[in-house]
């Protein structure tokens, strides 16, 4: 039982905006309920529930980037387990979100949490927004100013900049990963269903044993997810052994200063995400050349 | 607001509050199968299909269902037509408490209905947003691979489902719970699911301090909320002191308790309780208290407690049962036999070791939970989640000042207990609450509440000195305790005493020392767990075992078997190590240890594993570049019931029609007890187990038992139904015999009927009837109680098979073996189930469960997304096999099989990471981050190389 003064169910998301706006504050929106409802927020008095704002599709969406071929559209309320079983978005993204997915939570959990709650309850270990960095996602926020769309790297790197109080995550855009390239995730926790200690997403393309481009990017390490930039432009152009990728690895967590909690100490977070990374390289690597056979 | 959606199919509309979940709306629309277990949507009680997805009816709001189609358990067949799920999971023994089997039903429905044919990785995924504690999911994932029509594929040769027909008929044989299809259809009541008229919903206001005076509470602006009935503190209850600990009369334990205190003395200590008409009243009510602390040093360490000018905890000039309030000194014991001193002389060799036994919580999926009401003479009657139903009631009465024959205590259903429900948590506050508003009060902890402010297993450090001949014999072994008792002393002295007697018999040993101090601190408070102090001991002592083991070139098991205690031998520390008090004489009267490791080293191939690795060479590559495997073994023994002190009671009384009502006060807390006694009444009565009724745990209504702790059940209360049967038996033949004109000392009876030797026979019901109806006219009933003082051992050998990933630390476990000697299996599915949540649990606690707290004794972790418990993607095979030895002193040659299994599995897994990576690892748990540091300083203080891959 949550302590409320209201809750408002919105049918469409300009209600859902407009809405937030009057609660000065004391408002949040609420969809799968998997933080809102289970862990409750104190300072909250007006729920907004997007269960029915029309915001469950999967759809083909026209993406602007080199490649040209089609990206996928995916509402913010969609599941993640919806979104596991979607072969349209494993079509797109090598089936990066789908190895995601499969680790956040528990089953029932799945049901419930939702694409856009992943990404809006800005807990540093999510399991989605790493996947969604490495996939160079956009997200359409609206706000009471109307709509527009940023890069999840800007969300996240840049956040005061793009992002006001009370803007709704609308949706989540996946541009195709490149032809032949390989993705995987990484997360290493105390058990196998547990919040990561960190995690890792790659999305690797490969000429041959060479490295054509690599995105790597880390969860659960700092206070916002985050792309490894150097450590991307350390392998492309390299050779592919265990050597350079245990170095891109390297690179992707130096000068990094890990986040300390009952789960993990900062040092072994930080060795922990270069492991996932290392892990993470290896295996997508490893499918990408033998794609190219 | 209105919401309408379906139910079962059934269209409904009802008035929700705004922030009501669905659990809650379900539960009051009387969907009384929907359970709350955490509220965070981490256990999976609540499971409910939404639109045929199963999800945590606590995550989603009620209004959020509106227009949706929810399945509950109801929804899912009934008595009459089970779901084929309720019916395979019953046949399999699936569940146990089954507290949690509503929800993991349902999402074994979904997963069906979804994909016929799983995997077992699906079906472990499909079910993993189910938390079990009882069980480890095995019997649950048979049932689910049975249902996908794979059958069972792999069927372990050992298991026994049939009784050994030559000499029983139902004592043996895997009997489905008397409780049957109720358990699994959402119908079986546990606490919560009681009505009440007007009932209130209580709430404790707990300590934010780790120690502080009261100085002032003001309770009036909580008072002033419309709704809230009454706020007692301190000054409004007796100051009697008690010990929450639900043991024997005297407890062994120091009344160093009141209901509620002027002091507080760890964060989660009661302050004041409320009772208000809704739980969000109470919650509010709580938060409007105002309470001025006077704040004092803390004792968060337990080394520092016994220092000089350490904090005082308890105060009190002369509290009953403290051993020495000045140096925080809550029990202390020791124990001398022979001269150790000259002992380790005589050895060879002489190795002193120590090791850490870590914080760790009982964790049953149902919190603690207890409803108290006024019956219509004003007596208090307690609906309540206990393992001790009767200490209960006498501990109630004495601490509110009231007689024993005021208060009448209940066990319903209840949902796991596994030692923290022998506690009395809140029985005591929950009736102040009904004595002062004269009202039925309702409490049932938050699982935040349930983790830091019950009680734990004591943390304890343990310092092992063994002497040891160059031939392997042990010459002297010197056991010193230091147990955190934390904040109050409930088995402060039991449980370390047990760390002692149950342990240091198991290796013969010349020499013997052992001494204990515990210590107060201003931390959570220790209780009983499952083990009770033998957890922690064997860790030491198996743990110790391998490395004397190693040091010395000695083969593990050898060693071991060379030395482990043998049949007809007396153990030496039982007459000097008892309940707190001098013991009695244990002769070891059947030991099946060398039985138990020859069928775990079959299944496990422990000879193969051991041929293939070289010399010295400590573990093989796993199943990748970056992780190392290896095994580990250890050997327990345990204790059955207490000697001489714990004692039970059955009533038996016939019934015209040739059934029985079986009354015991023995407390079946998920563990098929009730089933087990009622095979064990069939069996002395010859009639099949569903003609024998059984009601227990009702303090008014059963005759006195002590409840169901110390491996007693089976053991102690099936000693206490045999002779009440067999005394009803005696008289039905009396009644038989003059309806077959025939002698009555000759008569024998089975399969519902009585027979002579010359051929001649009646059915029970005629002779029932002949005894209620006929010329004599009786009541043929018989109530019998048992106490014992042999307390036989059973004996437990295990194998863990297992990788540790040397770039993360984590040890993935791949399989566990247990054999235990449990001299004879009444339910052979029933003790399976004992030892593969035994293990599981023990897992637990060698890998993954820590309660963890702050600088200022906050537990940090006080959730189940923190507190790490086991789902069925976690849980590894684990393999159970049973040993029979036929115990003479036992009922039908039963010993106890439900605490050993914990015993042996952390110990197991210490030594097999040794094997795996040659790391000694003597602090619990073995996280990851601990394992990795432990390789780290293996390799030199070197960062291991190649973090990745390992390679």
């Amino acid at each position: 039982m949550l302590d409320l003064k209201a809750l408002h169910s919105v049918r469409n998301v300009e209600d859902a905006v407009r809405l937030f706006s009057e609660t000065e504050g004391r408002g949040l929106y609420v969809a799968g309920g998997t933080v809102v409802v289970s862990v409750g927020s104190p300072n909250v008095d007006f729920l907004i529930d997007l269960s029915k704002a029309g915001l469950d599709y999967i759809k083909r969406w026209e993406s602007q980037g080199e490649s040209r071929s089609d990206g996928v559209a995916v509402g913010a309320t969609v599941t993640a387990a919806d979104l596991a079983r979607s072969d349209e978005v494993a079509a797109v993204d090598g089936g990066l979100l789908r190895e995601a997915v499969n680790r956040l939570g528990s089953h029932t959990i799945r049901n419930r949490a939702t694409v856009g709650g992943n990404i809006a309850s800005w807990a540093y270990p999510a399991d989605l927004p790493p996947a969604l960095l490495a996939l160079d996602a956009l997200l359409v926020l609206r706000g009471v100013n109307g709509e527009r769309s940023v890069t999840v790297r800007d969300f996240y790197s840049r956040r005061s900049e793009v992002h006001s109080k009370g803007d709704l995550i609308v949706e989540v855009r996946i541009p195709p990963i490149a032809a032949g390239a390989r993705a995987a995730f990484e997360k290493i926790g105390r058990l196998n269903q547990d919040i990561a200690i960190a995690s890792a997403a790659v999305v690797v393309a490969c000429d041959g044993h060479t490295v054509r481009e690599a995105r790597i990017a880390l969860g659960a390490v700092a206070t916002v997810p985050f792309r490894a930039l150097e450590a991307e432009a350390f392998l492309a152009g390299r050779e592919c052994t265990g050597e350079s990728l245990a170095e891109a690895a390297r690179i992707a967590v130096s000068g990094v200063k890990p986040r300390r909690d009952h789960r993990a100490s900062s040092e072994y977070r930080g060795r922990m995400a270069g492991v996932a990374v290392e892990r993470a390289l290896l295996r997508a690597v490893d499918s990408a050349t033998h794609s190219n056979q | 607001m209105t919401v309408r959606f379906t139910i079962n199919g059934k269209e409904v509309t009802t008035v929700v509050d705004v922030g009501e979940v669905l659990l809650d709306t379900l539960r009051r629309l009387g969907y009384k199968g929907v359970k709350s277990g955490c509220r965070t949507g981490n256990c999976g009680s609540c499971t409910v299909l939404l639109d045929g997805k199963p999800v945590p009816s606590c995550t989603v709001l009620a209004a959020q269902a509106d227009g949706h189609a929810v399945t509950t358990i109801e929804g899912l067949g009934d008595d009459h037509k089970p779901d084929p799920i309720q019916e395979t999971f019953l046949r399999h023994g699936a569940e146990q408490c089954a507290y949690c089997m509503q929800g993991m039903i349902l999402s074994t429905r979904a997963l069906l209905d979804e994909n016929p044919h799983p995997t077992d990785i699906e079906i472990r995924e499909g079910i993993s947003g189910n938390l079990c504690r009882c069980t480890a999911y095995v019997k649950a994932i048979e049932a689910i691979r049975e249902l996908a029509g794979r059958g069972n594929e792999n069927p372990d040769p050992w298991k026994r489902k049939e009784c050994d027909e030559e000499r029983y008929s139902t004592v043996g044989a895997c009997v489905e719970k008397t409780e049957g299809i109720g358990l699994l259809s959402g119908r079986a009541k546990y606490v919560d699911d009681f009505q009440f008229d007007n009932l209130l919903y209580g709430r404790v206001l707990r300590s934010p301090h780790a120690h502080a005076r009261i100085v002032r509470i003001d309770a009036s602006k909580a008072l002033a909320l419309p709704g809230v009935h009454c706020v007692l503190t301190h000054d409004d209850v007796p100051q009697v002191p008690f010990t929450t600990a639900g043991q024997n009369y005297p407890e062994p334990s120091p009344y160093d308790k009141v209901i509620l205190d002027e002091k507080v003395r760890f964060v989660g200590d009661r302050v004041a309780a409320v009772a208000a008409e809704t739980p969000l009243l109470a919650k509010r009510a709580c938060d409007l208290i105002d309470v001025e602390y006077e704040i004092l040093p803390a004792v968060l360490d337990m080394e520092q407690a016994m220092s000089e000018g350490a904090p005082r905890i308890h105060e009190k000039e002369d509290p009953r049962g403290i051993a020495d309030t000045s140096r925080n000194l809550a029990a202390h014991l020791d124990m001398d036999i022979g001269d150790v001193a000259k002992g380790f002389e005589e050895a060879d060799r002489v190795f002193e070791t120590e090791y850490y036994s870590q914080y760790v919580h009982c964790a049953p999926t149902e919190p603690h939970v207890t409803a108290t009401s006024l019956d219509e003479k004003g007596r208090l009657v307690i609906v309540t989640s206990t393992q001790v139903p009767f200490h209960v009631r006498r501990i109630v009465a004495h601490a509110n000042e009231i007689p024993v024959s005021q208060v009448r205590v209940i066990k319903p259903r209840i949902g796991g207990g596994f030692g923290v429900k022998q506690e009395i948590m809140l029985e005591d506050i929950c009736s102040a609450l009904t004595l002062r508003t004269r009202l039925p009060v309702k409490i049932m902890l938050d699982r935040d509440e349930e983790l830091f402010a019950t009680r734990t297993r004591h943390p304890q450090k343990l310092r092992v000195k063994t002497g040891v001949r160059n031939d392997g014999s042990i010459v002297a072994r010197e056991l010193d305790v230091l147990t955190n008792t934390g904040a109050y002393g409930g088995h402060a002295l039991t449980v370390p005493s047990n760390t002692g007697s149950k342990t240091l018999p198991l290796y013969r040993t010349e020499h013997i020392r052992f001494v204990n101090h515990s210590v107060y601190t201003n931390l959570p408070v220790g209780g009983a767990y499952r083990g009770y102090g033998a957890v922690q001991g064997y860790f030491a002592i198996d743990s110790q075992m391998d490395e004397i083991a190693h040091e010395m070139g000695f083969d593990p098991v050898d060693f071991r078997l060379r030395n482990v205690i043998r049949q007809g031998e007396e153990d030496p520390v039982a007459r000097q190590l008892g309940e707190g008090k001098e013991g009695f004489e244990r002769i070891i009267r059947t030991n099946g240890l060398a039985e138990c490791w020859e069928k775990v080293k079959a299944v496990c191939d422990w000879d193969a594993w051991q041929a293939l690795l070289k010399p010295g060479e400590t573990g093989r590559l796993g199943s990748k570049s970056w992780t190392r495997r290896g095994k580990g073994m250890s050997f327990a023994m345990h204790g059955t019931g207490i000697p001489g002190d714990d004692m039970g009671a059955a009533t038996i009384k016939s019934n015209e029609d040739g059934s029985f009502n079986l009354l015991i006060g023995a407390t079946d807390l998920g563990t098929g007890s009730d089933t087990i006694l009622g095979q064990m009444a069939a069996e002395v009565l010859g009639v099949s187990s569903d003609r024998i009724l059984v009601y227990s745990s009702d303090t008014d209504r059963t005759p006195f038992d002590v409840g169901a702790y110390a491996s007693s059940t089976t053991y102690v209360s099936g000693g206490a139904v045999v002779k009440a049967a067999e005394k009803v038996r005696d008289r039905l033949f009396y009644h038989a015999s003059k309806l077959l004109g025939e002698d009555a000392s000759g008569l024998t009876c089975s399969d519902n009927r009585i027979a002579a030797p010359s051929g001649k026979s009646v059915s029970m019901g005629d002779v029932a009837m002949e005894a209620m109806y006929g010329e004599e006219k009786e009541q043929v009933a018989y109530t019998s109680s048992n106490i014992t003082f042999a307390c036989p051992p059973p004996f437990a050998a295990a194998c863990v098979d297992l990788e540790v990933d040397v770039g993360t630390g984590r040890v993935e476990v791949l399989e566990f073996v247990c054999a235990v000697d449990l001299g004879y299996a009444i339910n052979p599915t029933f003790a399976e189930g004992q030892i593969h949540g035994g293990i599981l649990q023990g897992l637990g606690q060698a890998l993954s469960e820590e309660m963890i707290f702050d600088g200022k004794g906050r537990m940090v972790n006080a959730n189940l997304t923190d507190y790490k418990i086991y789902s069925a993607v976690d849980a590894p095979e684990i393999r159970a096999i049973l040993v029979e030895t036929d115990e003479p002193t036992g009922p039908f040659g039963a010993k106890s099989v439900s605490e050993i299994p914990v015993d042996v599995v952390a110990p197991a897994v210490a030594n097999a990471i040794f094997a795996a990576t040659g790391l000694r690892l003597r602090e619990l748990p073995f996280t990851p981050e601990r394992v990795l540091a432990g390789l780290d300083s293996l390799a030199g203080g070197r960062a291991s190389p190649g973090s990745g891959s390992g390679v």
